[in-house]
């Protein structure tokens, strides 16, 4: 059986974003990047998967600079991932969704995969269409928002996530499928396997490589706003709390104006 | 002397070192950072949900599974051979990984315990069979280990242990009794490096199983802090223990309990430059969050200071605690790795630095108690409270003075080992200290001021501060003789001005090695820092070198000295508080230590 696991390297959730005003461009100076925290659920599925048995290879694959190996090597290749294709392509800067699946479809169609994993989302952009993109340009079945999977012959089953309760979906393979927090509890790498994963090959490639024209973005972004700067709490003090109620029913309709 | 390439302990203070030959934290390869990172969400993961439990609850037996959890990731590993199931982990490596465990608290001292000083005995005297036999468990944390070294009646004067060992009739076994006392993880071990004096006077290291028959483990004790890690006595009544366990050889456990203690200082000196950075990261934030007088705290000049001074302190810090990582690993790198007596010949290497294992023990573990004490101050009254980790660290950190080996042994140790390097030849110390002695009390040369390049003043200094050394402790040496060893003070004294001379210069050396890899405005945050620090290090110089002079010779003497000393120490003063604002700016700005 072959995996494909798509990740991808995000600024770490706790980076602090500095903007004075509105830009097109974020300073990701001081950026530390993490794996998608979502994707490290789709990693850890395929490593359950291999872990149970049976001739089972995963690759992680992912778009992005250089620096993007240094995640593919510490939470793909260290944590159980057996290799990893690395699109690096100066063109595919300020690439969209809608471009970055035609690559990775064009990648992965290059390989018969029976199962495609990927995060529901990503925490940067959080567009969370990617996965979804990807199936219908490969024309497989896709489930999303997956918690819970078991796999049959040439089948399987997933649980997913609907308001207020679960929906069973079976499908067959193969199948692409994006994975949502409550699958599992990704692993950490092991400092041994840290240094096996030296071992293990990281292939480099850009679009010409894939015989693929870069695709058009078919949206841009043209401006981020810095959130309007939290005031200063205002308290309302008074012993009576039929007073204070009062004030504050009145701070809120005058001065903040929500009610 | 040794060649250029190969320096060895103690002789920073007789050469010019090149920038491009220090190791700094800057020259971490991306596996080392790999390493650092999985520590560091080792701790989220796996420490920080029992954090109430452990720290505030007391309980030291969890201790036992965090071990197996902590194996399960390899972090017991580092320091073992590849050939007995570990990895075989360079010093700056595993130094990083003490540094990224001190944010588990309690769990630091328990992983150093049975990582460090409980396994490392093995891994540098053990036998082929004793190291097959243990080490492999060791580092999966099948077998939980311990170190006894101390008892009721010898701390600091160990080898003054009243623990015998008697050899029985039929050759078989040693018979052991008695006390050993403060053996973190003791509570929860199932074996014990413990030492002993065969026929009450052949002080031997041993390897005791805990389950042996006669053995009694004490209560734990009830600590000032580090509350989640074991602490108890272990008490031996006839343990039979098989003569296969003796470890080392016969009357040679000092041997063992020495150079196990100088690891445990180079490690400890890494944990604690990793305290330091974590009282920034816990304080700079709420500093700008508090808000007094109409101004958030970080404001203020008096905050700034603290929070520029604990910086520069952890930087200089970690700048000695990685150079001195790269001289050790630059020595064992000399030997053949495939030799069998390869670990043997690398502990003997470390054995050489064990100058500069007890500078950066005593210089780091004084900086994460400053660390400490102002975290608390800038915290106000939260300081005081449970609510942040301050009040916990500035309990935590106490001891850190006081175990392997307390910071007074440390300075002892630290002149001590200079003069017996120079009584032995292998310094050349006694004639660079009368070439200094004569250029102190002849006539002064002057020399032309010009516009300084980058550094080159504090790198003067520096230069003077190595004569201070060696004028001082020449002289101390050629007027007590032997009597030196008993004139503490002055050898404490001795201890600082080296101590800050190997600050100085490891900070020196690594902001001009930054500058000539990236540029000068590459290291600016350094260049502020090693500034401050500098001349904060030289007027200190100047009143310890003074004091020992004081201490040593009087009259016309005394005042030719001083007069030559006023000349090595004499700089311009700098703006403290200019330097302070600019330091503090940028950490208030990442709300962390940073270098950027
Ligand atoms: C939490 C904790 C964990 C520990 N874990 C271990 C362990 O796992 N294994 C182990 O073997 N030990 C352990 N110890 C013991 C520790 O190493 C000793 O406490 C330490 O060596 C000091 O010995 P002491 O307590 O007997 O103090 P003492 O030696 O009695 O010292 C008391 C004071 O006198 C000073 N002093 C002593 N001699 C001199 C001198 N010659 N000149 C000047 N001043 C001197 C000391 O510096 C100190 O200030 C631990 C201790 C603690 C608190």
């Amino acid at each position: 059986m072959k995996i494909a696991v798509c990740i991808k390297q995000v600024p770490d959730s706790e980076t602090r974003i500095k903007m004075s005003g509105p830009t097109t461009e974020l300073d990701q100076t001081g950026f530390t990047r993490v794996l998608n925290p979502y994707d490290a659920y789709a990693v850890e599925e395929a490593v359950k998967i291999k872990e149970a048995g049976g001739d089972v290879e995963i690759v992680a694959v992912t778009i992005g600079p250089e620096t993007v190996k240094e995640t593919l090597k510490k939470d793909c290749l260290a944590v159980g991932c057996d290799r990893a294709l690395l699109i690096d392509d100066p063109a595919l800067q300020g690439a969209d969704e809608a471009a970055i699946a035609t690559v990775l479809a064009a990648v992965l169609q290059k390989d018969s995969f029976d199962l495609i994993l990927c995060g529901i989302k990503s925490i940067d952009d959080d567009s969370g269409q990617v996965g979804i993109m990807v199936a219908e340009k490969l024309g497989l079945p896709h489930v999303s928002t997956i918690t819970h999977l078991e796999l049959g012959d040439g089948t399987l089953t997933a649980h997913r996530e609907i308001e207020g309760g679960k929906e069973i979906v079976t499908a067959s393979l193969p199948a692409l499928l994006t994975c949502q927090k409550g699958l599992n509890e990704p692993r950490l790498p092991s400092l041994p396997n840290i240094m096996k994963a030296n071992m293990k090959p990281i292939e480099t490639m850009t679009c010409a490589d894939l015989g693929l024209e870069v695709p058009a973005a078919k949206t841009k972004i043209k401006m981020y706003h810095p959130p309007a700067a939290r005031g200063a709490c205002k308290l309302v003090e008074n012993d009576d709390p039929a007073a204070a109620a009062r004030e504050l029913a009145r701070l809120l309709n005058e001065e903040a104006k929500v009610i | 002397m040794a060649d250029q390439k190969n320096p060895t302990g103690g002789e920073f203070l007789l050469r010019e070192t090149a920038p491009q030959d220090v190791f700094t934290p800057e020259d971490f390869s991306e596996n080392q950072r790999m390493f650092a990172q999985t520590v560091e969400d080792f701790v989220i993961r796996t420490i920080e949900p029992v954090r109430e439990e452990l720290e505030y609850k007391g309980n030291t037996m969890l201790g036992k599974d965090l071990l197996k959890k902590a194996a399960e990731m390899g972090l017991l590993m580092a320091d073992i051979p590849e050939a007995y199931g570990g990895m075989g982990s360079d010093k700056a490596t595993i130094m990083l990984i003490s540094e990224k465990m001190a944010e588990s608290g309690s769990f630091a001292v328990t992983h150093g315990a049975q990582s460090g000083i409980g396994t490392l005995p093995i891994v540098y005297f053990g036998t082929e069979e004793q190291k097959k036999h243990y080490l492999p468990r060791l580092a999966t944390a099948d077998l939980l280990t311990c170190y006894a070294l101390t008892e009721p009646g010898s701390g600091s004067d160990a080898l003054a242990a009243a623990t015998t060992a008697k050899l029985t009739d039929d050759g078989k076994h040693y018979v052991l009794n008695g006390t050993k006392q403060y053996i973190s993880n003791a509570g929860y071990a199932e074996m014990v490096i413990l030492f002993a004096k065969i026929d009450g006077d052949k002080f031997t290291g041993f390897i005791v199983d805990l389950g042996a028959e006669g053995v009694t483990i004490g209560a734990e004790e009830k600590k000032m802090g580090f509350k989640g890690s074991s602490t108890c006595a272990i008490t031996l009544e006839d343990v039979k223990v098989p003569v296969e366990n003796l470890l080392g050889e016969v009357g040679k456990g000092h041997r063992i309990a020495f150079n196990i203690l100088n690891v445990g200082r180079f490690k400890l000196g890494a944990s604690t430059v990793g305290g330091c950075k974590l009282v920034l990261k816990h304080t700079v934030p709420y500093t700008k969050q508090r808000h007094q007088f109409g101004q958030p705290l970080c404001n203020f000049g008096l905050i700034r200071r603290k929070i520029a001074e604990v910086t520069a302190h952890t930087f200089v810090a970690e700048s000695m605690v990685y150079r001195t990582a790269g001289l050790l690993d630059d020595a064992i790198a000399t030997l053949d790795k495939s030799a069998a007596d390869f670990d043997y010949q690398s502990i003997q290497k470390v054995e050489d630095f064990s100058i500069e294992c007890s500078m950066i023990k005593v210089f780091a573990t004084e900086a994460m108690a400053l660390a400490a004490e102002e975290g608390v101050q800038m915290l106000g009254g939260y300081g005081y409270c449970q609510e942040y980790p301050l009040e916990r660290y500035y309990r935590d950190e106490r001891v850190n003075r006081i175990f392997e080996g307390t910071n007074e042994i440390n300075r002892m140790i630290i002149p001590g080992m200079i003069m017996k390097k120079a009584m032995t030849g292998e310094l050349p110390f006694l004639q660079a200290a009368q070439a200094v002695a004569q250029e102190l009390t002849g006539l002064p040369s002057f020399s032309e001021p010009g516009e300084p390049e980058f550094m080159e003043e504090e790198g003067k200094l520096i230069a003077n501060m190595k004569k201070v050394v060696l004028a001082v402790l020449g002289l101390a040496a050629q007027k007590f003789g032997q009597d030196l060893k008993n004139q503490q003070e002055v050898l404490a004294d001795c201890a600082d001005i080296i101590m800050q001379t190997y600050a100085c210069e490891s900070g020196w050396l690594r902001t001009l090695k930054k500058s000539a890899a990236d540029g000068g405005d590459s290291a600016l945050a350094m260049a502020d820092m090693l500034t401050l620090y500098v001349h904060e290090a030289m007027d200190k110089v100047g009143i310890l070198a003074r004091n020992v002079l004081a201490a040593t010779v009087e009259g016309d003497e005394l005042r030719t000295y001083v007069a030559g000393l006023r000349r090595l120490a004499k700089h311009d003063p700098v703006n403290r508080a200019k330097l302070h604002d600019a330091i503090a700016a940028r950490i208030i700005d990442a709300e962390c230590y940073t270098l950027k």
